[in-house]
C-alpha cells in the first residue's frame, strides 16, 4: 500500500510541475502576448478586449489558478485560428493521433517482442552485426524522414496505398487502418528497433539465470523453457521501454501526421504555433504531456502487478 | 551389481576458441538402486560437469565421450525431445543455489505442480493433491500457504525444501545434489541432510551427493568417489575410504578434517594447489605434482586402479609404499 | 583513442562522419552554385554536368543548398552539444556529487521535462521565442539538458565517494574544485558518447523542427526545409527527396554509432 501511495504521490507532484512549466513557458513570452496574437497594427479596442479575456489584467498566480480551475472544469480557453473551444479540437484531434499511436504501438509490440525473442534464442555472433547495423538504420532515420520514403516507395511508385489524408473509422474501418498503416509504420520503424534491443538483451540476461537450469532439469523442452519461464520474466524490464516507447511514438506523431497530412493533435501543434493561436498549444502540450506522465504511471502500476516481488514488498 | 546409472570411461573436455582442455578423463561411477553415494572433490575438479552429463545439462561448449548408461539406455547420445521424458521424471537434480534455482514469478506450487503436470497424466487437482502431500513430507508447516507463496517469501532453507520436494515428487530412480547445502547455514545444513536421507529411504530413490562435507558423507553415504584434477584417484565403501584412506590425495583429505579422536593435533593440509584447466598436462597421475610419493613414472603414466581391502585405487604405489613415503615424510618434517 | 577502431559501430560512424565533414569543408571553401540563385528557365531538371544533383522547383542547385544545410547541421549541432552540454553537466553534476534534497529537486524537474515528448519542448519555446537559428539552438539546448544531467548524474555519483576524493577533501580542497578538476576528467569517455548522441538528436530535430516551416527560416537552407520542399514535387522529381534525406540519415547515423561505439569499448563489451 505504501508503494501506491509514494507512486500516486510521486505522480502528482509531477502534474503539478508540468503544468507550471507548461504555465510558465508561456509567460515568459517577450512583449504583450494580445499584441503577438492580434499583431502590432491592432486596433486597441481590440487588444484590451482581448487582454480582458485572458485575463491578462490579473495577477500570475490568479491566472495559473484560473487556468487549471477551466482544466478541471474542460475548459482550456477559446481557440483564436478556429473560434472554438480548445478542448473540442483536442478531442477530435485525439481520436486520430489516439488511433494512430495504438497502431503504432501494436506494430511495435508485435515487431519488437518476437524478433528480440528470436534473436536471442537463435542469434550468436552470426545475426548481431548484421541486425545491430539494421536497428541502427532504423533508429537513426528520423520518422518523417522514413515516411517520405514510405510515400515514395507505396503510393508513388507501387501505388498500393493512400500517401496522405485520413479516413475517419466511423466513416470506413478498413480505409481507416489503410490511411493509418504508412503512419504508423514509419513510426513503429524506429521504435520497434529500440524495443528488439531491450527485449533481445532482456532474454539473453535471464537465460543465464539459475531458474532455466532448473526449468531444464525437470524435463520441459527448450520451447517450453522458453515460453513458460523465460520470456515472462524477460518481459518485465521491458514494461518500462514500452512507457518510454509510448513518449517516443506521440512525440514522433507530432512530425509525422504533417508528413501525411492527418489531422491529428500533432497537426494543430504546427497550425496553433503558425497561426500563433497560444490558448490552443497551451491545451495541446499540456495534454500531450500529461498523458505521457499518466501512462509512465500506469507502466509502474503494471509493473507492480507482474512482478510480485514489488506487489508484496 | 545391479545399477541405476553407470558411467563408463566418461571424458569431458571444453572447447573454447578452438582448442580443447580435458575436464574430466575416464571416469568409472555406478549407482545402485536406492544408494546413496558421495562424488567428493575439490572445486574446479570436475565433479559438477560429471553430474549435469548426467541429466544433460553440461555446458553448451562441452565435448563428452564414453558412456553413462541409465538402466538399458545410453544418456550420451540422447536429444532435446529424448531427454524430457527423464529429466524431472527418472532422473531429477538439486542445485546449489536454493535462493536463484526457482522461478521469482511463479508461485512455488505451481513450479512443483508443473513437474507433476508434465510427467503423469493426472488432472491439475490431482497434481496439487500430490503437490500439498510432498510438501507435507519435506517438513514445511502450512503447505496450503506455502503452494501460495513466491519464493523471494521463503526463506533459503525453505526455497531448499521446496528444491527438494520438486526433486522427489515424481519419485525418480535416481537423484543428483549439487552441494545442496552449502548456500545455507549450518544450522539448517544438518536439516536438509536429514530430510535428504529420509526421502531416499522412503521413496527408495538413489541419491548422487556432491560435496566436500566429509563429516556429512561418513553419516549419510554407503559409497564414495573422490575425485581430483578430472579423474577418480580412489573410491569404495566409505568405512573404508575415509577411515584408513589409501590414496596420497585421500589421505591428504582425510587428515584435513578435524575430528575427536585427533584433538588437539594440528589439521593437515595438503601442499600446492589444483592446477587451472589450461595447464593440466595430459599425460601421469593428475595429483603427481603435488604428491609425497611421486616418482618419474608418476609423471609419465597414468595409473591403472588396483583393488585392496574393498576399495579401486588408481596409484602406482602398492598400499604398503604408499604407508612407507608417507613416515619417511613425517619424520623428515619433525 | 586507438582502441576505439577495435569496434565496428564506431569505424562505420567515424567513416561517415568523416564523410560528412570533408562535405562540410569543402562547402566553406567553395559551393558550386549561389544556394539562393533561381534559375526559373530550369526548374527541376536532373542530375547533369550543370548542376550535379539537379535543381528543385525554384531552379536552385540542390547540391549547394544540401551543403549549406550541412554547414547549418553543424553548426546547430556542436551549439547544441556545447550549451546544452555545459547547463546539463552543470546540474547533473550538483545532483549526482552532493545527493539528498539537491539531488531530488532536480531530477524530479528533469523528469518533469521528459514529460515534453519529442520535439514538443522545442516547438514550444520557438513558439514563444520565435523563430531563426539562436532560438532553435536555445530550444534544442534545453532540450538536451536531461541527457547530460543523468549521465554527468550517474558519473558523479560513481565518483563521489572514490579514495582519490576523499583524499582531495582531506587536503582540504573545495567542493568545486573537486567536481571540475578532479572527477569531470574522469568522465570524459562517456562525456564524448553522450555528446555524439546528442548531436545526433539535435540534427534529427532540427531537421523535424524545420520540416514543420519551424526554427531555421527560409531562404537560408536547411535539410529538413529542403525535404519538405521535395516532398512537394515527389511525384515530378523522386531522386530530389532522397538527396536531403539521405543526408540527414547518414549524419544521424554517424554520430549515433560513433556514441555507440564509445560506449561499447567504455564497457568492455
Amino acid at each position: 500500500m505504501m508503494y501506491y501511495c509514494r507512486k500516486a504521490g510521486g505522480l502528482l507532484v509531477t502534474l503539478a510541475l508540468v503544468s507550471l512549466i507548461t504555465f510558465g513557458v508561456f509567460q515568459i513570452l517577450p512583449g504583450n502576448p494580445a499584441y503577438i496574437i492580434l499583431g502590432v497594427d491592432a486596433d486597441p479596442m481590440q487588444i484590451e478586449a482581448l487582454e480582458q479575456s485572458m485575463g491578462l489584467d490579473k495577477p500570475l498566480y490568479q491566472r495559473y489558478f484560473s487556468w487549471i480551475r477551466g482544466l478541471f472544469a474542460g475548459d482550456l480557453g477559446t481557440s483564436f485560428r478556429y473560434q472554438q473551444p480548445v478542448s473540442q479540437l483536442i478531442t477530435s484531434g485525439l481520436t486520430v493521433t489516439g488511433s494512430l499511436a495504438v497502431m503504432t504501438m501494436l506494430m511495435t509490440v508485435l515487431i519488437g517482442i518476437p524478433a528480440g525473442i528470436w534473436l536471442a534464442g537463435h542469434g550468436g555472433r552470426k545475426y548481431s552485426v548484421g541486425f545491430s547495423m539494421l536497428s541502427q538504420i532504423s533508429l537513426s532515420v528520423p520518422a518523417f524522414c522514413m515516411g517520405i520514403f514510405l510515400i515514395n516507395l507505396f503510393s508513388v511508385r507501387l501505388k498500393w496505398l493512400p500517401s496522405i489524408g485520413y479516413i475517419s473509422w466511423a466513416e470506413d474501418p478498413a480505409g481507416c487502418m489503410r490511411s493509418l498503416l504508412l503512419p504508423s509504420l514509419s513510426i513503429a520503424l524506429g521504435s520497434s528497433a529500440v524495443l528488439i534491443r531491450y527485449v533481445k538483451v532482456s532474454v539473453t540476461n535471464q537465460q543465464k539465470q539459475d531458474y532455466v537450469r532448473t526449468a531444464y532439469s525437470k524435463g520441459l523442452r527448450k520451447s517450453k523453457v522458453m515460453y513458460r519461464h523465460v520470456v515472462r520474466n524477460s518481459l518485465i524490464p521491458v514494461i518500462t521501454i514500452l512507457g518510454m516507447l509510448t513518449a517516443d511514438i506521440l512525440g514522433g506523431s507530432i512530425i509525422t501526421e504533417n508528413v501525411f497530412s492527418l489531422p491529428g493533435i500533432g497537426r494543430l501543434i504546427s497550425v496553433s504555433i503558425s497561426s500563433r493561436d497560444l490558448p490552443l498549444l497551451q491545451g495541446l502540450v499540456l495534454y500531450l504531456a500529461v498523458i505521457v506522465v499518466l501512462c509512465n504511471f500506469a507502466v509502474d502500476l503494471v509493473y507492480s502487478v507482474v512482478d510480485p516481488r514489488i506487489r508484496l514488498k | 551389481m545391479n545399477s541405476v546409472c553407470k558411467v563408463k570411461n566418461f571424458s569431458l573436455s571444453f572447447v573454447q576458441d578452438k582448442k580443447e582442455y580435458a575436464a574430466v578423463r575416464d571416469v568409472n561411477m555406478e549407482i545402485a538402486p536406492g544408494e546413496i553415494v558421495a562424488l567428493i572433490g575439490e572445486s574446479g575438479c570436475g565433479k559438477s560437469v560429471t553430474a549435469l552429463s548426467m541429466i544433460g545439462l553440461q555446458p553448451e561448449n562441452a565435448r563428452v565421450s564414453g558412456s553413462i548408461r541409465f538402466g538399458d539406455e545410453e544418456l550420451l547420445t540422447l536429444n532435446d525431445r529424448e531427454w524430457s521424458f527423464y529429466r524431472g521424471d527418472r532422473i531429477s537434480m538439486i542445485f546449489q543455489e536454493p535462493m536463484t534455482a526457482l522461478n521469482p514469478l511463479i508461485k512455488v506450487g505451481k513450479q512443483i505442480q508443473e513437474n507433476v503436470l508434465l510427467h503423469q497424466k493426472v488432472t491439475g487437482e490431482a497434481a496439487v493433491k500430490q503437490v500439498l502431500e510432498v510438501l507435507k513430507q519435506v517438513g514445511l508447516p502450512d503447505v496450503e500457504r506455502i503452494y501460495q507463496s513466491y519464493p523471494h517469501q521463503l526463506s533459503g532453507g525453505q526455497r531448499q525444501r521446496i528444491m527438494i520436494a520438486m526433486a522427489f515428487v515424481n519419485n525418480p530412480d535416481l537423484l543428483i545434489a549439487d552441494e545442496p547445502t552449502t548456500a545455507l547455514d549450518v544450522t539448517i545444513q544438518a536439516q536438509i541432510m536429514d530430510l535428504m536421507k529420509k526421502m531416499n529411504r522412503e521413496r527408495q530413490t538413489a541419491v548422487l551427493l556432491i560435496s566436500h562435507d566429509l563429516g556429512v558423507i561418513r553419516d549419510l553415504c554407503s559409497r564414495v568417489y573422490i575425485m581430483y584434477a578430472g579423474r577418480v584417484v580412489e573410491s569404495g565403501p566409505v568405512e573404508y575410504v575415509l577411515k584408513e584412506p589409501v590414496h596420497p590425495y585421500t589421505r591428504g583429505l582425510a587428515a584435513a578434517i578435524p575430528s575427536a579422536g585427533r584433538r588437539g593435533r594440528e589439521l593437515e593440509s595438503i601442499p600446492g594447489t589444483v592446477e587451472p584447466l589450461q595447464r593440466r598436462s595430459k599425460k601421469g597421475c593428475p595429483f603427481a605434482g603435488r604428491c609425497f610419493g611421486a616418482q618419474s613414472l608418476c609423471h609419465e603414466e597414468t595409473p591403472h586402479s588396483y583393488s585392496y581391502r574393498g576399495r579401486d585405487v588408481y596409484c602406482h604405489l602398492s598400499p604398503a609404499e604408499i604407508e612407507k613415503r608417507s613416515a619417511e615424510r613425517k619424520a623428515d618434517h619433525e | 583513442m586507438k582502441k576505439y577502431f577495435s569496434s565496428i559501430s564506431f569505424c562505420i560512424g567515424f567513416g561517415m562522419i568523416a564523410l560528412m565533414s570533408a562535405l562540410l569543408l569543402v562547402s566553406l571553401v567553395h559551393l558550386p552554385c549561389e544556394p539562393n540563385a533561381m534559375e526559373l528557365t530550369n526548374k527541376l531538371s536532373v542530375p547533369g554536368a550543370a548542376h550535379w544533383l539537379g535543381t528543385d522547383q525554384f531552379g536552385r542547385d540542390i547540391l549547394s543548398r544540401a551543403m549549406k544545410g550541412v554547414q547549418i547541421s553543424f553548426l546547430i549541432g556542436v551549439l547544441v552539444v556545447v550549451c546544452g552540454g555545459a547547463a546539463g553537466i552543470a546540474v547533473g553534476s550538483f545532483a549526482g556529487y552532493y545527493g539528498g534534497r539537491v539531488d531530488e529537486v532536480i531530477m524530479k524537474l528533469i523528469d518533469a521535462q521528459m514529460a515534453f515528448p519529442g520535439v514538443l519542448l522545442a516547438l514550444m519555446l520557438i513558439a514563444v521565442f520565435g523563430n531563426g537559428i539562436s532560438n532553435t539552438v536555445l530550444a534544442l539546448a534545453i532540450m538536451s539538458v536531461p541527457r547530460f544531467a543523468r549521465m554527468s548524474r550517474s558519473g558523479f555519483m560513481k565518483y563521489r565517494d572514490a579514495d582519490f576524493v576523499k583524499a582531495e577533501k582531506v587536503r582540504g580542497a573545495g567542493g568545486l574544485r573537486i567536481m571540475f578538476v578532479h572527477i569531470l576528467p574522469n568522465l570524459t569517455a562517456e562525456l564524448a558518447a553522450t555528446a555524439s548522441l546528442a548531436f545526433a538528436g539535435a540534427v534529427m530535430s532540427e531537421a523535424g523542427l524545420s520540416y514543420l516551416g519551424m526554427g531555421i527560416q527560409p531562404p537560408d537552407p536547411s535539410l529538413g526545409k529542403m525535404l519538405s520542399e521535395a516532398q512537394d514535387c515527389i511525384l515530378r522529381a523522386a531522386w530530389y527527396v532522397l538527396i536531403p534525406a539521405v543526408i540527414i540519415a547518414v549524419l544521424v547515423l554517424g554520430f549515433n554509432l560513433l556514441g555507440d561505439g564509445i560506449q561499447e569499448v567504455n564497457e568492455g563489451r
